[in-house]
């Protein structure tokens, strides 16, 4: 077999096709998934790539946490990487220079990323023995939007002055 | 886990380990609190069926007893004050024999705890970093359990370089993450890796 000048037609071992209807759904056929382009993005080229079996385009960021997200994934991780070593959410957006909403939307989209990967790879497990404890910790108890609501009801019946806190005892 | 410290959740972290678990049943070991107790006898249990009388009446509903392979042993520590008086050892199901009594003990996963405090800012105390949203400490969790697992290395873990051919100058220890000892992967992971993961990709080649 004669090959071109650009030597033998890449393979893709870890590529397949993200389409749901496809009989190759999420399976690694070298022979059905070809190179079929590239775009520019802010951290370089990323593949295009076809399925032959039902003809869905896709990149190659499809199925991780980069994909359709426009920032430099530099960043992300940067960003990630000081979360994990215990940096507060408001801390990292300040340094990486980006809205606490866009910190918050990378941390969900990878957790639930990290969590596939857990269930996927964590299991079936041999040990002698498991230690069960619990952590104390606490989540925001102060409703503000619902204390700023029953102000205004409250301004709108009484006519004047602000109730309580609602968690106020 | 994340939720209220009731019996609702401890019968989820029971059902969550037994997903995670394979072969034997492992020694649970924990502290005084009894839910998880009740969820262990819930998950592990052999009913129990009370022979006919022979008298008038309804009979006595099967009972729920303990697997026989099931061993579960508290921790129990007593405070007075806020001051630790004393702590005690007490084997709830399983027979005694079976149960070394140096095994009785929660101290891995109390540095686990302390780990987690450590590198999680809405974990951290006495700070205003706290949790402003349960959805985003679920999130915080999730991710930072992955980074546990994969990417960070464990120190206990270590192996010693014997071979000469591994080793480097003023290296000593190959670095060893859970994951690695567990044998679910042969290398330390980075960040990137956990985040461009596809997990559910099967190879037919």
């Amino acid at each position: 077999m004669r090959m071109g000048l650009r030597g033998p037609k890449p393979q893709f071992f870890n590529i397949a096709c993200p389409n749901e209807q496809c009989p190759n759904y999420n399976k690694v056929v070298t022979s059905t998934i070809v190179s079929n382009g590239s775009y520019p993005t802010q951290s370089g080229k990323v593949h295009k790539f076809i399925c032959h079996e039902c003809g869905r385009v896709f990149c190659e960021r499809e199925g991780t946490v980069f994909y359709d997200i426009r920032s430099p994934t530099e960043k992300v991780i940067l960003a990630l990487k000081l979360i994990l070593k215990g940096m507060s959410l408001r801390a990292v957006a300040e340094v990486v220079e980006v809205k606490l909403d866009t910190v918050r939307f990378w941390l969900t989209k990878s957790a639930v990323h990290a969590e596939q990967v857990n269930e996927m790879l964590v299991k079936e497990i041999k040990v002698n023995r498991v230690e069960l404890d619990e952590l104390w910790s606490f989540v925001r108890k102060k409703n503000f939007r619902g204390w700023q609501k029953a102000r205004k009801k409250g301004m709108a019946h009484a006519g004047s002055g602000s109730p309580l806190h609602p968690n106020t005892d | 886990m994340v939720g209220p410290r009731s019996q609702g959740s401890a019968n989820q972290l029971i059902d969550r380990t037994a997903y995670v678990l394979c072969g034997e049943l492992p020694l649970f070991v924990s502290d005084g609190l009894d839910s998880y107790g009740v969820a262990l006898l819930e998950r592990y249990h052999v009913e129990f069926h009370y022979p006919p009388t022979g008298k008038r009446g309804r009979p006595r509903s099967p009972e729920k007893r303990p697997a026989p392979d099931l061993r579960y042993a508290q921790v129990v520590k007593k405070r007075e004050k806020g001051r630790l008086v004393s702590v005690s050892k007490r084997i709830v199901y399983g027979n005694p024999s079976s149960i070394a009594s140096d095994d009785i003990t929660t101290s891995l996963v109390e540095r686990v705890n302390l780990t987690l405090r450590r590198e999680n800012s809405t974990l951290q105390r006495k700070t205003l970093s706290f949790a402003k949203d349960e959805e985003e400490l679920k999130a915080h969790l999730a991710l930072q359990v992955a980074y546990y697992h994969f990417v960070r290395p464990h120190l206990s873990l270590r192996e010693e370089i014997a071979g000469d051919s591994e080793k480097k100058p003023g290296r000593r220890w190959r670095k060893r993450t859970p994951a690695m000892s567990a044998k679910i992967t042969d290398h330390v992971w980075s960040v990137r890796e956990i985040l461009t993961f596809r997990p559910y990709i099967t190879s037919t080649n």
